[in-house]
Formats: structure tokens, sequence, C-alpha cells
């Protein structure tokens, strides 16, 4: 019986080949999406698992409220909570803290300098609860005293090539050198973390160093104020990480918050290791995070894409019910059961769904890197699933193929013999009511992901669009000269700027400690010294006397610094947010008011108008400029003329007064657009889907007027004959498609409307959803919807009245 | 072998009701060739279909093999039916997907016969309907006259005891008709019983006896033989 329900239903293949055709070629590009997609989820949820105590390793994060207010969040802690937390609560088992440590690195012996920007001091615990692997060193004491740095396999072989590095010595070029034993090589760390760990270098050299710098209280270990230190807790096994988070305001309030009358409190939480990639984003993050919003979207997008292929499958085999009817019919007549019947049409939808699962299968293989190009993926690797998301996908395919298949075969095989085979039977009404509900809903989902598009597309290019405030345009960025010792750098730098403003093209050279687009960790409380104590936590900026001009930043009141006074030095500047924050009446109130921030007393000298520093999915801070013409972290050399021959005129001088430093430059705008990159990738994602979801729904609707128009050939030819015009015809063939599509949009809507202003609420300065999106993408679908029916339609019209009228 | 005694039936719709059978009664001996004639809507096609157990009577009995089957559930009345009675339609019903053997084949899967057997069965009674030689051809490629004898050769291939044939020459021209109505003579002079409805005052004389129909009740009965 299965040999013929197999041949049977190989036979249908092929003898319809149109209709299988799209059936197919719907069910493969739904599957292939679906596969690609979990494909991405699972990595995207795989981060950390390499880790064998991810399980037990949570991170610290930091809330900052200032009189009532959250004034920010960080990723980053200060350095003496995570060892009184293992002191006082039973929960911990161990910590380990990390801090940026890149410096400009150098192996002299073989000539080798690299300006190193993501490694970290780490605590010898480090190894063990972040999960490295040591190949090379002993693991008990390769970060145990000072002077010590771990390499991964890949730095070590920059360094060293093929020698062993280990005992051999690494310099620190930054200002005084230092110089550092390798005490151990480990294995790359995966890229599937939240952390990029090229080398650690042990936490007793910062203590050494900072004593070194004058400063014995070792704050690294003791402070409660120098925010920036990575946290990671290892619970002991059993401890649940919500015991310990329920912990932390009493935690908090006996160690931060002492004072009740301070109106300015702190707040600790922790995050499960597992979850930081994706749901961990706040100021101070070691890398961009993944998008756990963006995650779950495209896994529902998965979802819906598989489901409209399976509801035209339904659709199209249930309106061949008519065609089908006979064969139900004598089969009955024959003999057959329902069961025979419902084993027959199953074992159809399974060929069906199975030879579009090959053919999804090796579209995944073949576009598993374009796909991985498309949304970002780190994964270089070809097509590849878990076990358990192979499963999921094994079971949601079945599922699937099952009920989808399921609804025609009791459907067909209720039919009562006698009627059909006495042509008294009709399509019930009852699936015609499924069939427009499920084309409702396959559009409604179209529309949804049309406008969604539309969205995603609006809000980037107001981003990209929006006026920041200052001109980043024309801007060479050049990472600053750091093996100089303060005490000679002015006399590299000063010619070094002076030659360049001689150079055409180039019309201004400023030197900042940071640049838009880059966030500002140098963040410090500020306190108004006129009366009025009011205080808040200030993003400092550290600018020489030519970054307001050169940037074209606007003063909203006061004036920028200036040679001319002497006093500048003890002169600060302010942004508009920042007179905000402070509680100032207006700018022009805050000019002249003396300000205490980080140990320093100043006055306010201008106020800079709000500008954007970073992206717009991220509010304007407060921010307070200081006067350092000493700031080499970034130079900008804002140029007029072609970059190539700039760079290397610029490289050159460089070269004759940075000897030692490396040559590294980007384009500022380009740079700044990188923020946007996530928001872009993902309007593109959502429109290649949003494509996808509407040509499969198209290939059902195709399907379904082309049988229409088939069904209603005599009816055809009897209002031609009767003097139907073709304009009238391809109406009346359409309109009932049409009033389904304008249907769906009634659902699509307030459904659209929902989901994007969840993901409008990510961006701090965000588009206002207005009608005519809804409108343009429900005339796009109407359209769409036309062409495809409006074709079968036409055909049927133009075709000779006797001819169909014949077929009857 | 069938008798069926104040058989009734009633289509009903929301406004009308239309008797189809109105107290039926006749008898059927085992060996009988019968034709049932009348008018159309006279109720012939109804009582085919009640014979042939693919609908319910509203009251009444019909006892087929000595058993009251009129009230028989849908899956006992599907088990008789493939058991003993084969079905020839006037517009053939053959399954269009299927070639000339796998059609006939058919009734012997329902059946649960043995592949090997099966297949000596087919080419059995393919030989004798004279068209071994389009075993492997589809319907569409079968001439109307061929097409009828492989619905023949279908209703006949599990040796039922009752062929109900529909109007079997209702769309062939008059040399393939007879030679449709040749076969069901020689399956009955084989001792197959067969019912057969028919417009063709020339078919029916085929059979041995005439009953003649008139809304929804037997008018006349004519024996020929």
């Amino acid at each position: 019986m299965l040999k013929n329900h197999l041949q049977l239903a190989i036979r249908n293949l092929f003898k319809r080949k149109g209709y299988s055709s799209l059936n197919i070629l719907g069910l493969a590009i739904g599957i292939a999406c679906c596969l690609l997609i979990f494909q991405h989820v699972a990595d995207e949820r795989s981060y950390e698992s390499f880790n064998p105590v991810a399980g037990q390793v949570v991170r610290l994060r930091l809330d900052y409220w200032q009189q009532g207010k959250l004034s920010w969040q960080s990723a980053t802690v200060y350095p003496a909570i995570a060892p009184t937390l293992k002191k006082e609560l039973p929960e911990v088992e161990d910590f380990c803290r990390l801090i940026d440590g890149n410096f400009l690195m150098a192996n002299d012996a073989n000539h080798v300098k690299i300006k190193e920007t993501q490694g970290y001091f780490a605590d010898p615990s480090a190894l063990n609860i972040l999960g490295i692997r040591l190949v090379k060193g002993n693991p008990a004491s390769a970060l145990d005293g000072p002077n010590k740095i771990l390499l991964s396999q890949t730095m070590a072989r920059k360094y060293f090539g093929n020698e062993d590095p280990v005992g051999k010595r690494l310099t620190v070029k930054d200002g005084k050198p230092i110089y550092l034993e390798v005490s151990g090589v480990y294995k790359d760390y995966p890229a599937n973390s939240h952390l990029v760990l090229n080398h650690l270098i042990s936490y007793a050299t910062l203590n050494e160093q900072i004593r070194q710098g004058g400063d014995s209280s070792m704050p690294a270990e003791t402070s409660w104020g120098w925010y920036d230190f990575y946290a990671y807790i290892k619970l002991k096994p059993g401890a649940d990480w919500k015991t310990l988070q329920s912990k932390l305001p009493a935690f908090a309030d006996r160690h931060m918050n002492k004072d009740p009358k301070n109106p300015n409190k702190n707040y600790l939480f922790v995050i499960p290791l597992t979850d930081i990639h994706l749901y961990s984003n706040f100021n101070q993050e070691a890398e961009v995070n993944g998008n756990g919003k963006a995650v779950g979207f495209l896994f529902l997008i998965a979802f819906f894409i598989i489901i409209i292929a399976w509801v035209n499958y339904t659709n199209l085999a249930t309106s061949r019910s008519l065609e089908r009817a006979k064969e139900v019919g004598v089969r009955k007549v024959l003999g057959a059961i329902k069961r025979d019947l419902v084993l027959q049409f199953l074992t159809e939808s399974l060929l069906l769904n199975i030879v579009s699962l090959a053919i999804a299968l090796l579209a995944a293989v073949l576009l598993a890197r374009p796909f991985n190009d498309l949304i970002g993926s780190g994964q270089a690797a070809g097509f590849h699933l878990p076990l358990t998301y192979a499963l999921g996908f094994a079971a949601l395919f079945l599922t699937g193929t099952f009920i989808s298949g399921a609804y025609p075969a009791f459907v067909l095989s209720g039919y009562q013999p006698i009627k059909v085979l006495k042509g008294m039977f009709r399509n019930s009404t009852q699936g015609q009511v499924l069939r427009k509900s499920l084309i409702i809903g396959q559009f409604a989902v179209s529309v949804i992901l049309i406008a969604g598009t539309i969205l995603v597309y609006q809000q980037v290019q107001f981003m990209r669009s929006r006026n920041l405030g200052a001109n980043i345009n024309q801007t060479l960025v050049i990472e600053g000269a750091r093996s100089q010792q303060d005490s000679i750098y002015q006399e590299a730098f000063l010619p070094f700027k002076t030659e360049l403003l001689q150079q055409p093209g180039i019309r201004n050279v400023t030197a900042s400690s940071n640049v838009m687009g880059q966030e500002i960790y140098w963040t410090n409380g500020a306190q108004r010294l006129d009366g009025n104590n009011r205080a808040s936590t200030l993003y400092h900026l550290g600018i020489d006397y030519d970054f307001l001009p050169a940037y074209e930043l606007k003063l909203a009141a006061g004036r920028n610094f200036s040679k001319d006074f002497s006093t500048d030095k003890k002169a600060v500047l302010l942004n508009h947010r920042a007179v905000q924050v402070l509680g100032f009446e207006n700018d022009a109130d805050a000019l002249n008011k003396k300000i205490r921030h980080g140990g320093d007393t100043a006055s306010v000298i201008g106020v800079i108008a709000d500008y954007h520093h970073q992206g717009l999915q991220k509010a304007i801070e407060p921010m307070i400029v200081l006067l350092r013409p000493n700031q080499r972290s970034y130079y900008s050399i804002k140029i007029s003329s072609s970059p190539q021959q700039i760079i290397a005129a610029v490289e050159k001088r460089w070269n004759k007064y940075f000897p030692d430093d490396p040559f590294n430059y980007f384009f500022l705008d380009e740079s700044f657009a990188q923020q946007y990159k996530a928001d872009i990738r993902f309007g593109k994602v959502f429109g290649l889907f949003a494509s996808l979801a509407i040509l499969i729904a198209c290939f059902g609707l195709l399907g379904l007027s082309a049988y229409n128009v088939l069904q209603r050939t005599k009816e055809i030819g009897i209002r031609k004959v009767l003097g139907a015009s073709v304009q009238h015809l391809v109406f009346t063939l359409s309109k009932e498609f049409l009033y389904l599509v304008l249907f769906s949009l009634i659902i699509a809507v307030p459904l659209t409307w929902w989901v994007m202003n969840s993901w409008l609420q990510d961006f701090a300065y965000r588009i206002s959803i207005q009608w005519w999106v809804f409108a343009f993408a429900g005339v796009l679908a109407v359209l769409i919807a036309l062409a495809t029916v409006g074709f079968q339609a036409l055909k049927a019209a133009l075709t000779n009245p006797v001819k169909s009228l014949r077929t009857e | 072998m069938i008798k069926i005694s104040d058989l009734q039936k009633v289509y009903r719709t929301e406004e009308v009701e239309t008797v189809a059978l109105n107290h039926l009664s006749f008898e059927v001996k085992e060996g009988e060739f019968v034709s049932v004639m009348g008018p159309s809507g006279c109720g012939k096609s109804t009582l085919l279909n009640i014979l042939g157990l693919l609908d319910d009577p509203d009251g009444g009995s019909f006892i087929f093999n000595g058993t009251e089957v009129a009230h028989f559930n849908e899956r006992k009345r599907a088990d008789l039916r493939k058991r003993n009675i084969g079905f020839v339609f006037q517009s053939f019903n053959l399954i269009d997907e299927l070639t000339v053997f796998e059609n006939v084949e058919l009734p012997l899967i329902y059946l649960g016969v043995k592949g090997p057997e099966r297949k000596q069965r087919v080419e059995a009674v393919l030989d004798k309907m004279q068209i071994m030689h389009r075993r492997n051809h589809y319907p569409q490629q079968l001439s109307g006259g061929q097409q009828q004898r492989v619905a023949v050769a279908r209703a006949v291939v599990n040796n039922p005891k009752l062929i109900l044939a529909d109007e079997p020459t209702g769309n062939l021209d008059s040399s393939n008709g007879n030679e449709v109505m040749q076969l069901l003579t020689d399956l009955n002079e084989q001792g197959t019983t067969i019912i057969m409805v028919t417009h063709s005052e020339h078919d029916s004389r085929y059979s041995h006896r005439i009953i003649r129909m008139l809304d929804g009740q037997t008018v006349t009965e004519n024996i020929l033989v």
C-alpha cells in the first residue's frame, strides 16, 4: 500500500509540474530561510558555551543615580566590589577583574611593534573563570606577581614567530618602558565570546605601575569610585545568581550608599555570563554586543516565512480538491476507507516537503556564507546546525508537514463518493473561508514586513542625515603618538602640526582625548560652587585650541579656549545638556561660574551648543570640555583635497616625528557610520525576508488564482458571449483576491505599529511612524497581488469564448 | 441474493422535499441480470447507490446475502462492498494518474491481496478483457471502449458476487457499447449477478428482467428470458 501511495505521489508531483513547482519553490525558500536563521540564532545563543564554568559565572553592572534620576549604567564597576563580595557573601566562590590593558607593545629583539587594542590586566583567577586554555606555561603562576603577560597563540606568533615565547620579554612603549615577561600562551579565545582577549597582563602589574606613579593607596584594589573594571563572579556550585542579586541592594547600601543624605546612589546588578552577548548593552561594554531583540525578531520571521509556505501548501492542496474528488470517490467505491486516503494524501505532502527540504538544504549550504556576511555574523564556516537546533528544526518540519498535509487530507478523504461521482460536489464554503483566512494572514505578514522594512530604513536614514551639530566630514583621524615621554612630546607634536598645516589641502589639525562616534569613558563628578551645590557625573573631553573651529562646533554662550588668556588652563566649557543637569537657568547663566571637577576648580568660560558625540541611538550626555593641548589620543586632520595624497604626506611627516609609533588612521564619517552598521544590517535582513515572504505568498496567490480561473472557465465564456469587456472580466476575477489583501491591511497596521514602535524605543532620537508608510505598504501589497492575479485573469479574459465553453 | 422491501429515500433541502424511493420492494436472485429503467429523476441512481452500499436508505429493509445491511456503518459497508460488489460507471471513473494495470489492481490492494497474487489476478483479467497489451498505458491514452473495458476489468478483478453498472454504454458508440454489453453478458453467464441502470432499450435486451421505475416506485417488471 505504501509503495502504491509513494508511486502515485511521485507521479502527481511530475504530472502537475506548475503546481508542484510553485509548492516546492515556496516551501524550499521557506525552509532555507528558516534553516539559515536557525543557524544564526544558534550562533548568537552559543556565546560563552565553550567555557566549562559559564553557568556559574555572572558579571556585575553598576547603575548610578543622581538626585533621583538614573545617570548612567555601566558594564564596569569599582575594583573593591568583587573582593568584598567574596568576603561577605557565601554564594561567591571566586572573582576576577579585567581592566583595559592596551599599549604600544614591542618585541625589540625581533623589531616587532604593534599598538594593541584588545587586551586586559587580569586577576589570576581569570584563567578558570573565563575558560582560558593554556597551551604553554603554568596556570597556577601565569598571572601571579607583577610584570607577567600571557599571549594568545596568534599574538605569540605576531611577536615571536615560531620561537617559544615563554620566558621572553615584551616592552610596553607608552611613555616610560615597562618590561613584561611572557609567562604562557593560551589557545586563541573563541570568537563566540563577549570578550576579545588577545593578551592578559597580570593584575599585580597594574598595582605596581600605580605605586611607581606615586600612589600607594592601591586604588585598583580598594577604590569605590573608579569604575573601569569588569568584575566576574564565580558562584559556588548550586548557588543561584538570583539569590546573589537579592543581596546586592543591602551590600550596596553597606558600602556605597553609606551617607543617607547623599542624593547619589549606586545600585549593583548581575547578569549571567551567557546572557551578556545578547542582553547587555551598557556603557563601557568590552565589545559591541549582539542584539537579543533583533535575534528574537529574526526567529519570529523564520517561523512566519515557513508558516506562509505551509499555508500555501494547504491552500493549494485544498483548492485542488475538485480535481482530486473524483479519485477519492473511485477509491472509496473500490473499498478504500478514510484511513487509506488520509495516508495517501499525507504521503504526497511528505514527499513534497522532503523534496523541498533537500533543495533547501542545498541552498542553505550554498548561501550560508553570503547570508552570514549579510547579517554580520562572525561565522566564517559554512552551514552547520548544533544538535539541539537540528532536532528542534526536525520537530518543526515534521509538525508543519503533518499539519499542512493533514487538513487537505482530512477534507479530501471526507468526500461522499456518490456526490463526487455524480457531479453533485462543490467546494465547501467552510474550505473557502479557511483559504481566504489563510491568504489574509499571509498578506498581513507581508504587509508587516514591508512596512517594517520601510521604517527601519527611515530610521537609519534619519540618523545618517540628521545634522549632528558637528562637521565630521573630510576628517582624517590618526591614533595619537604614545611612545614619547610627556616632557619631549610637544617638541615633536608642534613642528609636526606646523608642517601639516603648510601642506596644501589640510585646513586644520586638532588633538583631543576622544572623537565623535567613540564612547567617552572619561567621566567624573562635577559640582557647582556658586551657592547652588548641584552635582552630576559629566563626560570629559580634553581638547586643544583648534578643536571647536575644526569641527565647526557652535558656542551657545561665552567663548572658546584662547591662547590670549593664560587663565584658560583653569577654565572649562560645558555643553548645553550639562548646563541643564547642573541646574543653571540658561547657557549665559553658567558663564563665569565656578565648578569643582576631579579635584580641580575651574570657571565656565563657554557653553557649546549640543552636538551628537555618538550615534542617534544614544542621548546627548552632559559634557565638560577641558583644555588639554598635550592630549594625544587622537589627531583630527580636516582636509579639503584628495585623501590619498594627504595620507601619504601625513604619513611621511609622522614617520619623521614619531618613528616609534605605528601610523593608524581612519576617516571619521566612515567610523561614525559604523555605529549604524547593526541597524543597516537589520534593515537589509528585514528587507530580504520581507521580499521572500511576499514572493512565497505570491506563489500561493498565483496557484489559487490560476485554479480559480480554471474553475470559472465556463462562466468567463458565458460572460464574454453576453458582452463583458476584458477589463470587466479582469476586475470580476481579481476583486475577490483584492478584497482579501485589503482586509489583511486592517490586521497588519496595528500590529506593525506595535512591533515597530517597540523597536524604535531603542533609539534616543527616532522618527515618528507616519500613516503613509502603511498606505505605501498596502498599495505595494495590492499591486503585487493585482499583478499576480490580474495576469491569470487577463489570460482567461482574452481567451476565445468558444474555446472556454467547449471545455465544459 | 438481494431483497429490498419497503425501501424509502427522501432528499430534503430547506424548502423542498424530494421522494427518491417510495416504498420500493423487489428481489434479485443470484445469477440474475436485471435492468432498471425509467425517466430521469425516477430514483434509479438512488436505488443503485443504496444497492452499492454507497448510501443509506431512510426506511425499509435491504437484505444482502441473507444479512440486513440497511443500517451498516461506513466501515462495515466499505468492507462488504470491497468483497462483494463491483461497479461500472457511465463515465468509466478510472484514475488518470494510474496505469491500466494499476487501476485494475486497486481493489485488490484495498482487499489486502499480496503483490505476486495481485499481479497474477490482474494479468488474468486483463487478458480476459483483451487489453493486456495496454497494461502500461494511462486512461487518457485509451479509446472510450478500451477505458470501459478496463473499468469492467477493475469491477471483476476481485470476483464480486454482484456487479452494479450505471449506464455502462452511455459514453460509448454502438460498436464499443455492444462489446461492453457482451462482456457483461459473459460475466453473467459465468455466475455473476448484474444489476444495470440504463436508458437504452437495446442494452436492456441483454438482461433477463427489466424493472421499470417512476417516481420512486416500480411500475412494471418485464421478464425477457
